[in-house]
């Protein structure tokens, strides 16, 4: 090579080097979500103050908004992610890494080249295109569709858009109305399915040769194209479409990180619009195998006097071991719940958003902005600020738990699907496994995720949150498990579960559990017969869902039968508060959340609670303990335990909302 | 001379009835100062009327679209009390008006059974869908759903704790949802104000509108679907009040009136008085709803349970530094008994299981050495 071509080489190594530095502070991504502790929501509008706001509040990461493409064609986005520019870079300097949005599902004629939607969007079993709202949804299966997203995520990359926040790629036949999509090319890839998959329905259907399968035409000699949900193929659909639209989104996911690495040198880092999993359909606990962390959009359906988000977020943070989990508010104008509150019970109401996530081992996105509700900065700040000054509260703690609750991901398949699509009175192990999380929350049970694959989108059979994934329930590691209605197990799961019980593990079946595979196949036979007699299973079969309290008294006196009692009490007749133990080197977290909430009002003021701990086996507490709270600022008071035997005796100082107390051992 | 004063008020009170009847063909008229009752002798539905600012009345449903109907969603699609033939009706006088009571049977075992409560100012419906547990039942409407006009009830207005919503009916888009437990937005919420629990439609232009309102909303609505749907195909129904499958067989009551006046803050104000009235009236027995008498016997009766129960339980904990480490470990166990029992308690309340919440309650007491609870609220 020549002395001036290798000068040149130099010289443009040398620019891009130092325009790409000079750009901004973020420069390992992915180092820096995982660094990230203060998240927020920022959509609407990205100037130099909102940078400034966003750093006062300690912001490390924003899960979408820099820019949005509602409504946007890949010159759209480029435009709108370039008239950002400045609140960009400030931002990146900053080390804030501002995701941009772009909706990847919902379509209109005006941004497509052809100005045709039919070209693009979901049809119906008769082949008609649906329009169920005032756009279209765009189908994945559809390559058209899928380029079209690709290139608007590429047109946001290309404005040096380093983090993406794919709106609901799923389309709208998963949405709590779903539609689902029969255009031609979803008829296609699922005669190409049933060729791969040989399900034995085939047989039973007569159906021998899968060459010009064509489903709609299969519906239509049936006349069921306005009840889908009748077929004999129903579920095999069903799971088609998930499979596909997984496959799907994690292409256009991988593509764009592809393009970005490649232009920018710069790892993407991706998230979706996922929602709280124990309510809505498998593919978003799907997304959790493709997106970089679990973004969960929330639209506020319960209040802290109401209901606990804490058993969804512990089911997500099982999902999802080696991954941040977030939630944000995914509404629009502010909700009532907060308008008809003053200012400052405005900031409890948020610190109790955040306290409720901290607790579960997850992160809540402050609500900076998003249309026409913006947050009140200051108070938001109180809670940002708390947790950036004491990152050892949040960062390496796992929970404190003994009782193990299942969630099945083959169940959730088909939870929606039955509860939406027609059949109602179906059994809903998503909606079970919170109705006994809240309850076991409530009497103050610690519990945590055990969350159980199903061997295709999950492909290791069970994880946890502190032990990842991994193949083998061990009694020492799992003292209780409640398996509740999980109806759909595969048949590795269930093999799990009797290893664990005959090895001693305390088991606790509640309704039909396992009697259909991951492919809601029927299965003959009496499954749990090796174990169903042994001491430590006990096998609910009649299960009150219906009558929570009844449930719960059913679940408590088994649990005592082998031998559980409760790690942590309030010396109160009531309980008015939530109370989370979590672990962490040579310390104990105990998070407790005030449940007195007055809509309108605000929190009532705990005063004088006395809590008794019992402390592990082999941990010996200093007789200080560091109570912290963003209610009163960032800095810890101090207050002295009691001990009787091996429980710890403490009396808290007053607090609103959020109190967290640190119990470290005695050196 | 007391007695004479009685008698006389009574008197007075049943000759100034303004509530007419008439008998037309398919339906009696009941006609009362501010609406109009049309109460079907062969099907189970009515038409309710009301006044504009020249008088002139209109029904409440669309004229042309569904009218109010009672039943629920079965494996084979609608079970409607407006499809079925009326089984018995029966009419008396009430002390504010008129009380008919008719049974309509809606499938084999099933019947729509419904009192309406005439009175000049509002009409008060008690209703009950009689039957077994059922397998496959869903949206069980104990309150009607109708069809609305729209261009004639062109605004909404319902309570939320603490406030009102209100809007132009037409700005809520199409699937656009306005209510407590919408199936989606924009204008979807959890509760209604249970002090002022109320559904409005209306047109302030014409002066003329109805209402909606849930007497004893925490105990007989909380949890209930109410809503304005503006349906695909230019339908627009309204959803006075809808459950699941567990509602079969639960007694509930609402009222239906006439707005006279037209500014959401002074309906509110006359929607709170007008609910407090109407709660004084059952709690009196002036309106002889005995299902929430009971009701509110037993919630008196576990209220004081509870009362009793927490008072004993602070004295023992005022005690608690003085005891033992065997004791606090009983004391503690004791604790956690009571904790769990109290809130199955509380549960069982809220889910409308009366009898199931006493039991619990009554062993709270137990728990604490009272084995006779009856005994020791009296």
């Amino acid at each position: 090579m020549s002395w001036k071509g290798s000068t040149l080489i130099s010289f443009i190594l040398f620019f891009f080097v130092v325009y790409t530095t000079s750009y901004g502070e973020v420069s390992d991504t992915k180092q820096h979500l995982k660094n990230s502790l203060v998240f927020a929501i920022s959509q609407g509008t990205a100037t130099l103050k909102d940078v400034e706001e966003l750093e006062r509040m300690g912001v490390d990461f924003v899960v979408r908004g820099i820019s949005c493409g509602w409504y946007a064609n890949p010159k759209d986005m480029f435009e709108r992610s370039k008239a950002v520019e400045k609140a960009l870079e400030e931002a990146y300097k900053r080390n804030i890494l501002w995701s941009a949005m772009i909706t990847s599902s919902a379509i209109i004629p005006d941004i497509l080249p052809e100005r045709d939607v039919s070209l693009y969007a979901d049809r119906d079993a008769f082949g008609n295109v649906i329009k169920p709202a005032s756009w279209w949804q765009g189908c994945l299966n559809n390559p058209r569709f899928a380029n079209f997203v690709k290139d608007i995520a590429r047109a946001a990359i290309d404005a040096k858009i380093w983090g993406i926040h794919y709106d609901e790629s799923y389309g709208h036949w998963f949405w709590s109305y779903p539609m689902p999509c029969f255009c031609d090319y979803c008829i296609k890839g699922f005669a190409e399915w049933l060729q791969k998959e040989k399900p034995p329905i085939l047989d039973k259907l007569g159906i021998r040769n899968l060459k010009g399968f064509n489903y709609r035409e299969f519906l239509a000699e049936r006349k069921i194209q306005d009840r889908p949900w009748e077929s004999p193929l129903a579920e095999e659909y069903w799971r088609f479409l998930l499979y596909s639209t997984l496959e799907k989104e994690r292409e256009i996911v991988e593509d764009s990180k592809r393009y970005c690495r490649t232009k920018w040198g710069k790892e993407l880092i991706a998230n979706a619009n996922q929602y709280d999993m124990v309510n809505l359909s498998a593919v978003v606990l799907g997304e959790s195998s493709i997106y970089d962390f679990i973004n969960i959009g929330w639209g506020l359906p319960f209040l802290p006097h109401q209901s606990s988000y804490i058993p969804s977020y512990l089911a997500s943070k099982a999902c999802g071991y080696d991954k941040p989990v977030v939630m944000f508010l995914d509404i629009q104008e502010e909700p009532p719940a907060f308008s008809a509150l003053p200012l400052e019970s405005k900031g409890q109401l948020f610190r109790w958003l955040a306290g409720e996530a901290y607790a579960s081992g997850c992160f809540y996105a402050l609500h900076h902005r998003f249309s026409l509700w913006a947050g009140p900065v200051e108070e938001l700040s109180k809670i940002g600020q708390f947790i950036k000054a004491n990152p050892h509260l949040f960062r390496d703690t796992r929970p404190l738990a003994d009782v193990y609750l299942l969630y099945s991901f083959a169940s959730n398949i088909y939870d929606m699907f039955p509860k939406y699509w027609g059949r109602k009175g179906a059994p809903d192990h998503s909606k079970y496994y919170n109705i006994l999380g809240n309850m076991l929350l409530d009497c103050g049970v610690q519990f945590a995720g055990l969350f159980f694959g199903e061997g295709r989108t999950f492909p290791d059979d069970v994880a946890t949150c502190e032990k990842g994934a991994f193949r083998k329930l061990s009694p020492k590691d799992f003292p209780f498990i409640i398996v509740p209605s999980a109806y759909a197990l595969s048949e590795r799961n269930i093999k799990m579960l009797i290893d664990y019980a005959q090895a001693g593990g305390k088991l606790i079946l509640l309704g039909d559990c396992g009697s259909r595979d991951e492919a809601y196949r029927e299965r003959k036979g009496e499954i749990w017969d090796k174990i169903s007699k042994r001491k430590n299973v006990i096998w609910l079969k009649a299960c009150p869902w219906e009558k929570p309290a009844l449930l719960l008294e059913m679940v408590l006196d088994s649990l005592k039968k082998l031998g559980w009692s409760p790690q942590i009490i309030e010396w109160s007749p009531q309980p008015i508060t939530h109370k989370i133990l979590r672990v962490g080197k040579g310390k104990i977290i105990i998070h407790i959340l005030n449940k007195q909430f007055e809509e309108g009002k605000g929190f009532k003021t705990v005063q004088n609670l006395k809590i008794s701990l019992k402390l592990p086996s082999g941990f010996k507490s200093s007789p200080e303990v560091f109570c912290y709270s963003p209610d009163w600022g960032t800095s810890p008071k101090s207050i002295q335990a009691i001990f009787k035997g091996d429980e710890m005796f403490l009396t808290l100082p007053s607090f609103d909302v959020w109190l967290l107390i640190e119990v470290e051992e005695a050196k | 001379m007391r007695k004479g004063v009685f008698i006389l008020l009574l008197l007075v009170s049943y000759f100034t009835l303004c509530v007419e009847t008439k008998d037309v063909d398919d339906y009696i008229i009941f006609t009362t100062r501010d609406y109009q009752l049309h109460l079907y002798k062969t099907k189970g539905t009515f038409d309710f009327l009301v006044k504009d600012k020249d008088g002139i009345f209109h029904p409440i449903h669309k004229a042309e679209g569904e009218s109010p109907w009672f039943g629920y969603n079965g494996p084979r699609g609608e079970v409607s009390s407006s499809r079925n033939p009326i089984g018995e009706i029966k009419m008396k006088r009430w002390r504010e008006g008129y009380l008919v009571s008719i049974l309509v049977p809606l499938e084999q075992g099933v019947f729509w059974d419904g009192e309406f409560y005439i009175s000049d100012d509002y009409l008060v419906v008690r209703s009950l869908i009689k039957s077994e547990a059922r397998s496959g039942i869903s949206i069980v409407r104990l309150a009607p759903r109708f069809e609305v006009d729209i261009a004639l009830f062109n605004r909404y207005l319902f309570s939320l704790p603490g406030q009102i919503v209100e809007g132009k009916v037409e700005e809520l888009g199409r699937p656009g949802y306005a209510g407590v437990l919408g199936w989606g937005g924009p204008k979807s919420y959890g509760s209604l104000d249970p002090s002022v629990p109320f559904f409005a439609l209306y047109n302030p232009e014409l002066q003329v509108g109805f209402l909606f309102l849930y007497p004893f909303y925490d105990k007989l609505w909380k949890g209930k679907h109410i809503f304005l749907q503006l349906w695909e195909g230019g339908i627009n129904y309204f959803y006075a009040g809808w459950g699941d499958e567990n509602d079969l067989g639960k007694e509930t009551v609402f009222v239906i009136t006439p707005l006279k006046i037209f500014s959401p803050d002074e309906i509110k104000r006359n929607v709170e008085k007008l609910n407090k009235e109407i709660e004084e009236l059952v709690r009196s027995g002036g309106l002889p709803l005995e299902f929430i008498t009971r009701l509110l016997e037993i919630e008196g009766k576990l209220r004081k349970y509870w009362e009793i129960s927490e008072k004993l339980l602070k004295e023992k904990l005022t005690r608690m530094d003085d005891l033992s480490e065997e004791e606090i470990k009983m004391f503690s166990d004791m604790l956690f008994k009571y904790q769990v029992l109290l809130l199955c308690s509380e549960r069982s309340f809220e889910e409308g299981d009366y009898e199931t919440a006493l039991r619990y309650s009554e062993k709270m007491l137990k728990l604490l050495g009272i084995n006779d609870a009856e005994k020791m609220i009296k």
